[in-house]
């Protein structure tokens, strides 16, 4: 059959696309709207009735102590989180890509299991694991004379926060790895040999070579662990809930109390709203950035 | 260009759709299917039901629906099971959305709550049609399930907290049998921490998950005379000196008397209960469903039980809880539902399908009970059960309380503070 127009054949492409759309549009699209909607209404689910009040649950969030600390609480887990996801899957990548290391298959299989495992699962095998009776790490950590006695893990204001993070960052480095390890693939042996012949030494080899061809992909990483932390849930509900009182509550534990245990619809909206812009701040930064590079 | 246009028109109807949606909702919780109460040849009823049950009534559900088909051929019954984590927040959104099974079983806790969001439907229709008598249950079944002056939910199980003690420990501190009230319990709980050089704590208090922590403090607050809120539900009373008085002593069986295990921050109640399985405590405060957990870590244990302490010069209260089971508001089959919970809810049926005790007063002394010597005192506490107060806020009140007792427990504010903070909290929402 032959094609009547090309404008026809450039029409039907919309066509082609809209069932995707729709799906989209359907599961993430309206959500999307209506959260926004809802968090300009106030709606608990006792209360069957939107009622209007603009802009007054956003500044009662934003001026009230809990969700300045929920938001303190995020800013802390996010960084350190993805600062150390980030630099241990770093330091690891560059070792594993070391030719010198041997049973490299085994050691990468071994790296990556935290990453596959669910983490609910993870979360709750180290929930006991820090223990304060039952606990395998204060019993090692007693043992090899590091600490005198049991330290309460996620019992304790000062220590709650720092345990989540130390879980997230167990289950994400290994992702930073593999990325990267992928990444440092592509450097071209070539320029490393032109490199040394030149006389560079390890670091400057790094620094002129490996580096800028890694660059792009450490920035994308980065952004990644930076979007994926802001909304990790599973990690602080199961290991503190939030607790001790709000001390490791971050924005999407807020989230879920005031819409689970409050069923204040309109407040968890309106929270959520204030977290999907944090976010889609950072996705934006990294969509630019992605597309950038394919348009150079 | 077309893209765009598309895109922007199926962003505006998204819009609208959110909106009328919103707005939609505002009927809904209405729109419910009474059967009208009266049931004519309820034997010649056809229906299919689906029960929305508990995992733990695994075992006994498929039976008691056997003898519920001799009664009513013609009603076929499908129970789904479901674990207890996450289970009012999935039935709660299944009734608000209408996707529930026709009948569920629930914690008398949840009762207020699906009411209010429209969720279950009001029974008095049919227990003024069909004369039902509810003077058998007990009062604290009743009044739980009673919103607003309406009947919710037909009681099944009753229980209470009692105390679970390790005979052995308390033999060689000297003690034959729990004492009548905390203040001759603390130095019990001391002696036998000191003779184990803290090895072993007296007492597992749980401060590490909402439910489990404000339960056992409102508890003990109970046993001090005092209560959350004053009987109307219009004020809270936890400032008062009874109050402070039980979270005093909350607070200092862990930091001043250190007869609490190091992980209270972490523990709940299943905690506890390993806890003292494995012999690290000498007592805890629970319900008669940890025997058999219990017995399965140890079967040697030596335990007895008791009620909770009370303090002194106070009467004895304790918080009165159960299982119920409620008809989704949206259900077809009304009538069907309504006799599937009478059936569960009869008396010698619902000694059956309680794994505690039975919610009817007639039933207090049947066989089950009174032939085993740890039932019968967990038994007997079921008559100074109050039951919580009947609010839709009742969770978000404990929560506040939970957050306010850790931070009492972590010796940043005192209990004091806390139950006047946690006072003006609660104050704020009723």
């Amino acid at each position: 059959m032959k094609i009547k127009s090309g404008k026809h054949l450039k029409n039907s492409g919309a066509l082609f696309i809209l069932p995707a759309l729709l799906v989209v549009a359907v599961v993430m699209l309206f959500p999307l709207l209506y959260n926004i909607s809802l968090s300009f209404f106030e709606k608990t689910i006792y209360n069957p009735d939107w009622t209007f009040v603009g802009l007054e649950q956003y500044q009662k969030l934003l001026t009230g102590k809990t969700f300045q600390n929920a938001l303190k609480n995020t800013v802390v887990w996010t960084f350190f989180s993805v600062l150390f996801q980030f630099l241990i899957g770093f330091v690891c990548a560059l070792v594993l890509s070391q030719e010198r290391v041997r049973f490299r298959g085994i050691w990468r299989c071994l790296i990556m299991l935290p990453w596959v495992l669910p983490a609910i699962i993870g979360s709750m095998v180290w929930k006991w694991m820090y223990h304060s009776d039952f606990g395998i790490l204060n019993e090692i950590l007693v043992r090899i004379g590091i600490i005198d006695s049991a330290l309460p893990w996620i019992g304790s204001k000062e220590l709650a926060l720092i345990s989540a993070i130390i879980v997230n960052t167990w289950k994400m480095f290994p992702l930073v790895l593999m990325y990267i390890e992928a990444s440092l693939q592509s450097v071209p042996r070539s320029l490393q040999d032109a490199a040394v012949v030149d006389g560079a030494n390890g670091w400057e080899c790094f620094k002129v070579v490996t580096w800028p061809h890694i660059a792009p992909t450490c920035k994308t990483v980065v952004l990644l662990l930076t979007i994926w932390t802001l909304n990790a849930f599973t990690f602080i509900f199961v290991l503190t809930g939030g607790g001790p009182g709000t001390s490791s509550q971050v924005l999407s534990m807020f989230i879920n109390k005031e819409a689970f245990t409050n069923y204040n619809f309109g407040n968890a909206a309106t929270a959520s709203t204030i977290l999907f812009i944090i976010v889609a701040i950072f996705s934006t930064i990294y969509i630019r950035s992605t597309m950038g590079g394919e348009e150079k | 260009m077309k893209v765009k246009k598309v895109l922007s028109m199926m962003l505006a109807g998204a819009c609208v759709l959110g909106m009328l949606s919103g707005c939609g909702s505002k009927d809904d919780g209405g729109q419910t299917q009474q059967g009208g109460g009266t049931i004519e040849n309820p034997e010649e009823i056809s229906a299919e039901l689906t029960l929305w049950d508990a995992s733990w009534n695994e075992n006994v559900t498929p039976g008691l629906i056997e003898k519920f088909n001799e009664k009513y051929p013609n009603i076929k019954v499908n129970v789904e099971f479901f674990p207890s984590d996450g289970m009012s927040d999935k039935y709660l959104t299944a009734l608000t959305s209408g996707s529930s099974a026709d009948l569920l079983s629930v914690n008398n806790e949840w009762v207020s709550t699906f009411a209010t969001a429209k969720g279950i439907l009001n029974l008095d229709e049919y227990i003024k049609a069909n004369d039902y008598d509810m003077s058998d249950f007990y009062d604290g079944a009743r009044e739980g399930v009673t919103v607003n002056g309406s009947v919710y939910a037909l009681p099944y199980r009753a229980e209470t907290h009692g105390m679970f003690y390790n005979v052995e420990l308390f033999k060689d501190a000297g003690y034959d049998e729990l004492p009548d009230t905390w203040e001759e319990f603390v130095p019990i709980a001391q002696k036998i921490t000191e003779k184990s050089n803290g090895e072993i704590k007296g007492i597992a208090i749980p401060g590490g998950e909402w439910g489990n922590t404000s339960y056992q403090l409102i508890n003990m607050i109970l046993c001090s005379g005092g209560s959350i809120l004053n009987e109307d539900y219009t004020e809270c009373t936890l400032d008062s000196e009874e109050a402070i008085r039980a979270a005093q002593l909350f607070v200092d069986l862990y930091r001043k008397y250190n007869v609490v295990p190091e992980s209270i921050m972490e523990n709940d109640n299943a905690a506890g209960r390993t806890l003292f399985g494995e012999g690290k405590v000498a007592a805890f405060m629970s319900g008669a469903y940890d025997i058999s957990a219990i017995q399965g870590i140890d079967p040697d244990l030596k335990m007895g039980t008791g009620l909770v302490p009370v303090f002194d010069g106070a009467e004895r209260h304790t918080i009165f809880a159960g299982w119920s089971t409620v008809i989704s508001a949206k259900t077809k089959n009304p009538d069907a539902a309504w006799l599937l919970a009478e059936f569960l809810a009869s008396p010698e049926i619902s000694v059956e399908y309680s794994t505690t005790f039975s919610a009817r007063k007639s039933m207090a002394d049947n066989e089950k009970y009174a032939s085993d010597p740890l039932l019968i005192n967990l038994s007997d506490a079921i008559q100074y059960g109050n039951p919580l107060p009947v609010i839709p806020q009742l969770s978000q009140i404990r929560q506040i309380m939970y957050e306010q007792i850790q931070l009492a427990l972590s010796g940043e504010i005192t209990a004091e503070e806390a139950m006047k903070e946690a006072t003006a909290q609660i104050n704020e929402i009723l």
